[in-house]
């Protein structure tokens, strides 16, 4: 095995006669290739994401901008997707919301990815007393169950959006350490490892060019998979008005604010962030197991 | 069948549950939380938004302490459902 990742050929497909594109390159033109459905995936997050950085651009109502002659208006063509209780547009507070989810969601998952490698390669790299030391800790962090000692955390640091970022981007780590540990672990007892330290690579070295790149695959499969749990859970805290303080539209705090108290005269007051909020898990879900399967070269199929 | 087959295939499905098991607590917070439910999530929430932190102290030591002993009792149903898996 090389210092790159494997490139990623089905067996029995002949190989185009130049492969001149770099493998990140790659996954995207094999995915939409044989993974139609990450595809739906990837572009159900790409219009996610547009909608997120253009929201001030697209939407032509303030999300706190209310009208009180327009409370609870289905539909219609000024307020496509209704009016809440204090009549403000649904589909910006939509749109709104979701720039929060993906602001959490990808910091907290970047934060969160960092956080894991650095522990993961540093706890199978260096192994011994570490590595006992580390992993024990990582153990007592995962008896708790995880929403309960985030809504703890939550609830002495305050609610806020950088907040509820940093919280979530520490849990993320601290679980996932423990499967790049083990990916690393297998990977430091491979020969080119060996052979990079007979050469008299440094550990910094070593874990930087030789044990990094291979497990870089592991670690995009681990963050895009775990975007909608991180997504998930960030709406139920704010839910729980734990997450992101309400002036600012989330669809968690859309659903307990205005969906849960008017559900039965206002039913697309829950309706609706809760289709974004699906759609957003599905979307993140499907790209991330397309993306597992493309990368990890032990699971082929599905 | 009952016999051999649930058996040995009761060990992934058991393992399953210990892993699963907090997310189900968590979950059940969230739930309790929704319809009043009068449970412990609903206790843990209401001590939370009344800032009461012994209560959310020991709600949080105590199913941290059933989730670890009900680890303890599956990795010993371990060798109970497979008798090759010895304990030293």
């Amino acid at each position: 095995m090389a210092t790159t990742p494997a490139s990623i050929a089905l067996p029995g497909v002949a190989l185009p006669p130049t492969r001149t594109r770099p493998w990140y390159l790659d996954v995207w033109v094999q995915m939409l290739r044989r993974k139609p459905l990450g595809s739906a995936g990837a572009v159900i997050v790409v219009v996610m994401l547009a909608a997120a950085v253009l929201a001030d651009v697209i939407v032509p109502y303030g999300y706190a901008q209310t009208s009180l002659r327009e409370r609870f208006i289905a539909m219609d063509h000024a307020h496509w997707l209704g009016t809440d209780q204090l009549g403000r547009d649904l589909l910006t507070r939509l749109i709104y919301g979701a720039r929060v989810s993906l602001y959490v969601g990808f910091g907290a998952v970047g934060l969160g990815s960092v956080l894991a490698t650095l522990v993961g390669i540093l706890s199978a790299y260096f192994g011994g007393r570490l590595d006992l030391l580390v992993q024990r800790g990582v153990d007592a962090w995962m008896a708790f169950p995880p929403l309960l000692l985030l809504m703890s955390i939550m609830s002495l640091v305050g609610p806020s959006a950088w907040h509820i970022t940093l919280v979530l981007g520490i849990a993320f780590g601290i679980q996932n350490s423990r499967i790049i540990r083990s990916v690393a672990l297998s990977i430091k007892e491979h020969t080119f490892v060996e052979s990079a330290r007979a050469a008299g690579s440094g550990h910094v070295r070593i874990a930087m060019a030789h044990i990094l790149p291979n497990v870089l695959p592991t670690i995009i499969v681990v963050a895009t998979t775990g975007l909608s749990t991180v997504i998930l859970t960030e709406a139920s805290l704010s839910f729980l008005g734990l997450g992101v303080p309400p002036p600012y539209p989330t669809w968690g705090g859309m659903l307990s604010l205005a969906g849960l108290d008017h559900m039965y005269q206002a039913p697309w007051l829950a309706i609706w962030p809760a289709v974004a909020l699906s759609l957003a898990v599905f979307g993140f879900n499907m790209l991330g197991d397309a993306l597992r399967d493309l990368l990890d070269p032990r699971l082929k199929g599905g | 069948m009952l016999r051999h087959a649930l058996k040995n295939a009761m060990i992934p499905v058991i393992s399953l549950i210990g892993l699963q098991m907090p997310l189900y607590i968590g979950g059940s917070v969230i739930i309790e939380a929704i319809f009043r439910l009068p449970g412990v999530g609903l206790f843990f929430f209401e001590a939370l938004s009344k800032l009461d932190y012994p209560v959310v102290q020991s709600v949080n030591l105590i199913i941290a302490a059933i989730v670890v002993g009900l680890n303890l009792v599956i990795d010993l149903s371990y060798a109970f459902l497979d008798p090759r898996i010895r304990y030293h």
